[in-house]
């Protein structure tokens, strides 16, 4: 149990030095948007998800209504139903009565590292991924508070808010995984250059994500894909 | 907008999140999800990044309109072969934070 549970946190320590500079970004938005650190540590505390974060705080500070704000946030989450669902055949089983205990640990680092490495050398997958889940929480709650202290001393001149879209850009890379993927992206992309600065009460965002999926879904029904 | 309207959107993104996150956990062995939202959710990591990246590549919205920013494009398209070349998010950052200092000052 305490093997399988210092393996999941030694095993995600590679990637939690990529997650260190996302936390950074993403603390520093918060400031930026004119809150402060404390509605940083409750944004990474209650959301605990990068990449919403820094839209939803984006949105918010651009004036978008709150139904948007939330909508859009809520779109950008909807993978971890994928994740969540991928990786239930590996730990629901033994969980027991933790299993509604989980989920919230779940990130895109966590269950990956638990989906390939879990149930190898004798590991247990529940505390695994407990432990990979539980190091990465640390990293990114100490992280987006740094993040939101030095935020608010950067001038505006360094244009720190181009750190946001290339962060997004290191983790587009694996996401594009099939060809069905690439198009999406290129689909959801083109909108959103066309639709972010012209549509109604910023909903670019939402609707460009939700015609990139479609295209994706709908290509990979064409190719008979039903992996 | 008011402090309490972010802590409203962040107890309910919260709310939903941790939902998505834990009922297929939880729900394990009841049923199966049904096709056609399974593909939906397949293409959304890809979607979501992408839509996300391109806007704050492409435009500046330092004026508070969007305004085309051809430093951002340039240095844009410089963290991208990083990113392709190294999957490194430090790398990354500082080829596109470096690119777009550099672009921005020869631009001027």
């Amino acid at each position: 149990m305490k093997r399988s549970f210092r393996a999941g946190a030694k095993e995600v320590s590679p990637i939690l030095v990529g997650v260190v500079p996302f936390a950074l970004v993403a603390g520093a938005a918060v400031t930026d948007a004119g809150l402060g650190v404390l509605e940083a540590a409750a944004c990474s505390v209650i959301v605990f998800a990068g990449a919403a974060q820094l839209a939803l705080t984006q949105l918010w500070a651009d004036g978008a209504p709150l139904l948007v704000v939330i909508a859009t946030a809520l779109v950008v989450n909807a993978r971890f139903i994928m994740y969540s669902a991928s990786l239930a055949p590996v730990i629901s089983p033994e969980a027991g009565r933790a299993r509604p205990f989980l989920g919230y640990l779940l990130t895109d680092q966590a269950y990956t590292v638990t989906v390939l490495k879990g149930r190898e050398n004798g590991n247990r997958p529940v505390p695994y991924y407990l432990g990979a889940g539980l190091a990465l929480w640390f990293t990114w709650q100490v992280g987006t508070i740094v993040g939101a202290m030095l935020g608010a001393v950067i001038p505006a001149s360094w244009q720190l808010d181009f750190a946001v879209p290339l962060v997004f850009l290191v983790l587009l890379v694996p996401a594009l995984k099939v060809r069905a993927d690439v198009e999406a992206a290129i689909v959801s992309g083109l909108a959103a250059a066309a639709f972010v600065p012209v549509l109604p009460l910023k909903s670019g965002l939402l609707v460009a994500i939700l015609c990139g999926a479609a295209w994706g879904a709908w290509r990979a029904m064409g190719e008979g894909d039903d992996a | 907008m008011s402090r309490e309207s972010y802590w409203l959107v962040l107890i309910v993104v919260g709310t939903g999140t941790v939902l998505m996150r834990s009922l297929p956990i939880v729900l394990h062995g009841k049923g199966s999800m049904p096709k056609l939202i399974g593909r939906l959710l397949r293409h959304v990591p890809a979607s979501a990044l992408a839509a996300l990246v391109v806007p704050s590549v492409l435009y500046s919205t330092a004026t508070g309109s969007h305004v085309f920013d051809p430093a951002r494009l340039g240095a844009g398209v410089i963290a991208l072969v990083v990113a392709l070349r190294t999957r490194n998010v430090i790398a990354t950052l500082g080829a596109g934070m470096g690119g777009l200092w550099i672009l921005a000052m020869l631009l001027g």
